[in-house]
């Protein structure tokens, strides 16, 4: 469970300032997929990089499983984020001299996991979204879409207790998008809690809960019942 | 926990090495080269001048061991036992003992001299030397230059330094030099009381002015022009094995010698002249070598700066994956440590494969002496761990700069 309170970020611009960041207070549970939309400038992602520890220039708390995470010093930011939280930026964020497989293999040598063994588990994580045969290719050699999901494998490979997404499918045609979301939601399902940031509709309905933000605030915060399932197939047919 | 770290950010430098531009690399290793290169040569050249006039001292001259008359006496006493005791002294490979008077020659002696008309003359030292004996040890025969060396009991014939004649020193002010004289020529030795006339049998030449402006002549040849005592020579000059030290020997020389002679090393007889211009040019080799480190960290520093400030959102990534800044910087600083190496490697390569052989062939012709590139393994050995340590230091430094900067920012390209 991640709880966030009271998180405010503000940020000088000339002589005045500017809070992209206004008394923020939300809590995401165990298994929860979450979606956070809103216009350009709304604080979505600075709230993702905040909750995430990505930034810690914020006022406010961040708890994980109860366990007070903000304040934490560099080096043990770093080490939490390599053990608990996985992230997944717009732009792919691969490191381009290293094939799929060196990209994900990197945080589990990290973690101290034997090469051989790191190894095996770098692939099946590139097997879980689908790129079994594609783990030599450097990423300049893979699609838009292919990238993404060698970011997911890296971002998901040690199992984090929470998975940050920021615009993931931005980049990315209808069809790809959806299929990303489908690797979401498989990963959901088997207990994976999600918090994405997005600004497109279709793929906020296929998350269980919706929050909105506008200027630096949450403006609305909604469970979504049913959500869509299908609209990677009408995409499919398209 | 260490042992990973190092584990882990030595295989992203590797990573990261194997997948530069292959241009890029060598030019950074071509420059690398060119940096160990500087240190070594540019020093080893200046060492070298200096160290090749010593050389020179040693072989031709002073040998492994010089024995003069101490200061304030004109002779040797009793050089027939020194002489004697150091040749069979273990380790002595050969003994030349010479006897020397200052004196004047002439030349042009056959041509008829009008009243007022100044014949050309210069002093000289006429040695007395054993030819074979002396050749044992100086290898004076091969520095001949014209003419031939010449053989024991040839009276009336001398071997002449090339100083003493005008064609080899062009520049040598009247009265210095001799004229149109050549093997073959005669000379006239003035003596106390008439004269000698000598027929000039070769040519030595020589940068060691102690051989240049020498005149040799037989021993007996000598000591009966001279009237001098065989037990009475000026100088012994020992060549000792190789393998063996020069310490014992002196030590042993200087016993039997007593208070009747100075006995010297070839270096210590060189004086303190030759050793403080070694020790400044040296000095200077050093400063330039400094200057040439300086020049190599700020080029590397550069190097892994631009590599770095370019790949700022890259350490973001690895920073925000969790990969920690000590692992970045040790990939960093394995790639600092990949072009020191190899450049080093190909320094070392060129250096005792090219320069150091060309220069052991061709000898840079200065006035004075024969430059060689006075290059040790142990100094090179030395230059090259200073380098890397200057390469570590200046490749830690921006890497340092940029890792500590926030982890947000470096991926977002805010800074």
């Amino acid at each position: 469970m991640i709880d966030i309170k009271n998180l405010t970020k503000i940020v000088r611009s000339g002589a005045s300032k500017l809070a992209i960041l206004d008394s923020v207070t939300l809590t995401v549970e165990s298994g929860e997929f979450l979606s956070i939309i809103g216009r350009s400038g709304a604080g979505k992602s600075t709230l993702l990089y905040a909750a995430s520890l990505l930034d810690p220039d914020f006022q406010g708390d961040v708890y994980i499983d109860g366990v007070k995470v903000s304040g934490l010093a560099d080096r043990k930011r770093v080490e939490y984020r390599l053990n608990n939280l996985g992230f997944i930026f717009q732009e792919y964020a691969l490191l381009p001299e290293l094939t799929a497989v060196e990209n994900v293999v990197l945080p589990f040598l990290m973690r101290g996991v034997a090469s051989k063994n790191a190894y095996l588990k770098a692939e099946e994580a590139l097997s879980q979204v689908g790129l079994e045969k594609k783990i030599k290719n450097l990423p300049s050699t893979l699609s838009g879409g292919e990238q993404q999901r060698v970011a997911i494998a890296r971002a998901i490979a040690g199992n984090p207790k929470i998975l940050f997404a920021d615009e993931p499918t931005a980049n990315l045609d209808s069809l790809r998008a959806c299929e990303i979301m489908e690797i979401f939601l498989r990963l959901n399902r088997n207990g994976q809690t999600i918090v994405l940031v997005t600004h497109e509709a279709d793929l906020a309905n296929m998350t269980h809960r919706i929050v909105e933000m506008k200027d630096g605030k949450i403006l609305s915060d909604k469970r979504i019942d049913s959500p869509t399932v299908n609209l990677c197939a009408k995409h499919r047919v398209l | 926990m260490v042992f990973n770290t190092i584990k882990i950010g030595f295989l992203l430098g590797l990573w990261q090495l194997k997948r530069t531009n292959i241009w890029t690399t060598l030019l950074i290793i071509f420059v690398m080269t060119l940096t160990f290169l500087n240190l070594v040569v540019v020093s080893g050249i200046l060492i070298g001048l200096v160290q090749g006039s010593s050389d020179s001292y040693q072989r031709q001259y002073s040998s492994d061991i010089l024995i003069k008359e101490p200061p304030f006496t004109r002779y040797i006493s009793d050089g027939n036992s020194i002489s004697a005791m150091a040749r069979v002294i273990p380790g002595v490979e050969a003994v030349s003992v010479r006897y020397i008077e200052g004196g004047v020659v002439q030349s042009d002696i056959s041509k008829n001299v009008k009243p007022n008309e100044k014949i050309p003359q210069a002093a000289a030292s006429i040695v007395g030397i054993d030819p074979v004996r002396e050749d044992n040890v100086t290898e004076l025969s091969k520095l001949i230059v014209d003419g031939q060396y010449f053989a024991n009991s040839q009276y009336n014939s001398a071997v002449i330094g090339s100083g003493i004649l005008s064609q080899y020193n062009p520049n040598a002010i009247l009265g210095e030099t001799l004229e149109n004289v050549r093997a073959g020529s005669k000379i006239r030795l003035l003596l106390n009381e008439g004269f000698i006339d000598l027929k000039i049998k070769g040519v030595v030449k020589s940068k060691v002015g102690e051989v240049n402006r020498r005149i040799y002549i037989d021993r007996d040849f000598f000591l009966q022009l001279y009237e001098r005592s065989f037990n009475n020579p000026n100088e012994i000059a020992i060549r000792i094995n190789p393998e063996a030290a020069v310490g014992p020997i002196k030590k042993s020389l200087e016993s039997s010698a007593g208070s009747g002679a100075l006995v010297q090393t070839g270096e210590e007889s060189q004086g303190s002249f030759l050793k403080d211009i070694m020790m400044t040019f040296s000095l200077l080799g050093g400063v330039i070598g400094g200057i040439a480190l300086l020049v190599s960290s700020i080029t590397i520093f550069i190097v892994i700066f631009i590599n770095a400030l370019t790949r700022k959102k890259y350490i973001g990534i690895l920073k925000a994956i969790g990969i920690q800044d000590s692992v970045i910087i040790i990939s960093y600083l394995v790639q600092a440590l990949f072009y020191s190496a190899v450049g080093i490697m190909a320094g070392l390569t060129v250096l005792y494969g090219l320069i150091k052989p060309y220069f052991d062939a061709n000898p840079i012709n200065f006035p004075f002496s024969d430059g060689i590139l006075a290059v040790t393994v142990s100094g090179t050995l030395l230059r090259a761990a200073i380098l890397i340590m200057a390469t570590l230091a200046a490749g830690i430094l921006p890497t340092l700069l940029i890792v500590r900067k926030n982890t947000l920012n470096l991926i977002l390209g805010r800074e």
